[in-house]
């Protein structure tokens, strides 16, 4: 995160530099096909959401989560590159469906694991799960 | 350097050039000749070397397997051809859900990818082509003239959806075949992987010789980079061992020797590691400490 915020001033004099050029690009482009993707699709907005979740409930204090400022915690398994990771728990097989069942109700998931159950509602399990997903 | 440069320096790069490739085909010959590198399969490749194969064999299958046309894998009978062919023929060096591999296949230099690994990682493809060419120097056999085409796709069939299966749903499936006999599982006879001169260093070589490289990253050991289980990075300062046990190093032991007998659902197979070879690499995990970053 630190050198993200040390390529900021750059990127920033970068982008107003080239801002003519992209306004009359995009006008050329725009004209000719109407549905454009700028990229910040519902995934990427869910993403967000859950990120910021992940530090309101204090996830970090027991997980180590890459883009989360402090989320250093060892109580638990690293989160890096979850979303990658064949088995959540070690238990069932890593699938958006199981994370958001894992993340609602880990005990009903692996009745032994010591991650405890933070009452999360579906909404936020789904919108934490998409950040998740991005980890890989 | 100015009377150099007058004298037509292309010259001299020329034969530069010329006495460096002279001394490399020279250093290469010897090289091979005096048999200078390794090739026990007790130690992995140097990590350049790993690297470059590493590389070549992955752009080598995905080139290849693009020309595939892969069927629709519904019609296929996954959950008992392919499951079954599978259980016969591929258990063995590569594990199912919960499953080891057999303890020979554990000390393969390549070892075999961990099964959870290729079904997430691999196109259906990409599998097709292995499974019906193999690959060269690696100890996997090509199917092509003992799987029919047919048979072939089941078997992709199973790998993919494995993917979704726990190892208690594994179990109940291998149940459910009508020729349910076990095959694979863990070590039968108990392995021994003690030659270094520290446990620590014991310890390192046990983890590479015993397939734990097939599902963890691990930092320090080349090719450790699959994710089927937890990254190991760290793992010295984590407070539970796989969620359930306080991190103690009577703990580690008990969990690497029977992972199932601390928690009975665990994707993680016993397999079949000695109390010795156990208790090196508790010391080899014990130096893999957390660096703040
Ligand atoms: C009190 C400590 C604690 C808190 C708080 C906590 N966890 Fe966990 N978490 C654990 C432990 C311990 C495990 C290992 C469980 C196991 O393997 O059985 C775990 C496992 C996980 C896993 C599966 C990791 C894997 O490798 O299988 C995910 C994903 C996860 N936690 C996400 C979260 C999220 C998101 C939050 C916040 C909403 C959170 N955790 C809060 C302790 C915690
Ligand atoms: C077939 C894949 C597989 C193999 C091979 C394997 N593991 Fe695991 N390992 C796992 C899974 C999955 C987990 C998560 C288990 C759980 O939480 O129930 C795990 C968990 C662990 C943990 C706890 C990690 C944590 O963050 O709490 C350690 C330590 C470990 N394994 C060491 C080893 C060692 C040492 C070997 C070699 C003897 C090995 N593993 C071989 C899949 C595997
Ligand atoms: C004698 C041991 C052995 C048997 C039996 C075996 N394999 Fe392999 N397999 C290997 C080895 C060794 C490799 C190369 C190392 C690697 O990349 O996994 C490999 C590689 C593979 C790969 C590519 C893995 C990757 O992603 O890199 C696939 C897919 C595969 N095997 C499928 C199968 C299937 C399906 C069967 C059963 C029909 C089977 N294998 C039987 C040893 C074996």
């Amino acid at each position: 995160m630190r050198s993200s915020r040390a390529l900021a001033v750059p990127l920033r004099r970068l982008a107003k530099g080239i801002r003519p050029v992209l306004v009359l690009l995009t006008a050329a482009t725009l004209a000719g096909c109407p549905e454009l993707d700028w990229g910040t699709g519902k995934s990427e907005v869910q993403a967000q959401k859950g990120a910021q979740l992940i530090r309101d409930y204090g996830c970090g204090s027991c997980h180590r989560i890459p883009g989360i400022t402090g989320a250093d915690g060892l109580v638990g398994p690293s989160l890096e590159l979850i979303g990658r990771r064949a088995y959540l728990g070690g238990v069932v097989p890593n699938q958006p469906e199981t994370m958001v069942r894992w993340l609602m109700d880990p005990q009903g998931v692996d009745p032994r694991t010591a991650m405890p159950n933070l009452g999360l509602a579906e909404d936020e399990a789904r919108a934490i799960s998409a950040y998740l997903d991005t980890l890989k | 350097m100015i009377i150099l440069r007058r004298k037509k320096p292309s010259v001299y790069v020329v034969a530069t050039l010329f006495v460096l490739m002279l001394l490399g085909i020279v250093g290469g010959v010897l090289f091979v000749y005096l048999g200078l590198y390794n090739v026990s399969a007790l130690k992995q490749h140097t990590q350049p070397v790993y690297a470059v194969v590493d590389k070549a064999l992955r752009a080598s299958i995905s080139q290849r397997a693009e020309e595939i046309n892969a069927p629709p894998l519904d019609g296929f009978d996954w959950q008992g051809e392919g499951l079954r062919l599978h259980r016969d023929n591929c258990v063995q060096c590569h594990g199912a859900p919960g499953v080891a591999p057999e303890a020979f296949a554990l000390g393969m230099t390549p070892v075999p990818a961990a099964n959870a690994r290729m079904a997430r990682e691999r196109s259906v493809s990409e599998l097709y082509w292995v499974i019906n060419h193999g690959i060269k120097m690696t100890g996997m056999p090509p199917w092509k003239y003992r799987l029919s085409e047919r048979q072939m796709w089941s078997v992709v069939a199973f790998i993919k959806q494995s993917a979704y299966l726990s190892a208690e749903d594994y179990q109940k499936l291998v149940a459910s075949l009508d020729t349910p006999e076990s095959s694979g599982g863990a070590a039968a006879s108990p392995a021994r992987a003690s030659t270094g001169e520290t446990p620590e260093e014991r310890g390192s070589l046990a983890v590479q010789q015993y397939g734990c490289v097939t599902c963890h990253a691990i930092p320090g050991i080349t090719g450790a980079a699959a994710h089927v289980g937890p990254p190991l990075g760290g793992i010295a300062n984590r407070a539970f061992i796989a969620g359930v046990l306080p991190n103690t190093r009577e703990n580690m032991i008990h969990w690497i020797r029977s992972p199932q007998e601390i928690d009975p659902l665990s994707a993680m197979p016993g397999l079949g590691v000695t109390e010795e070879d156990a208790e090196n690499m508790a010391s080899f995990l014990a130096t893999l400490k957390d660096k703040r970053p």
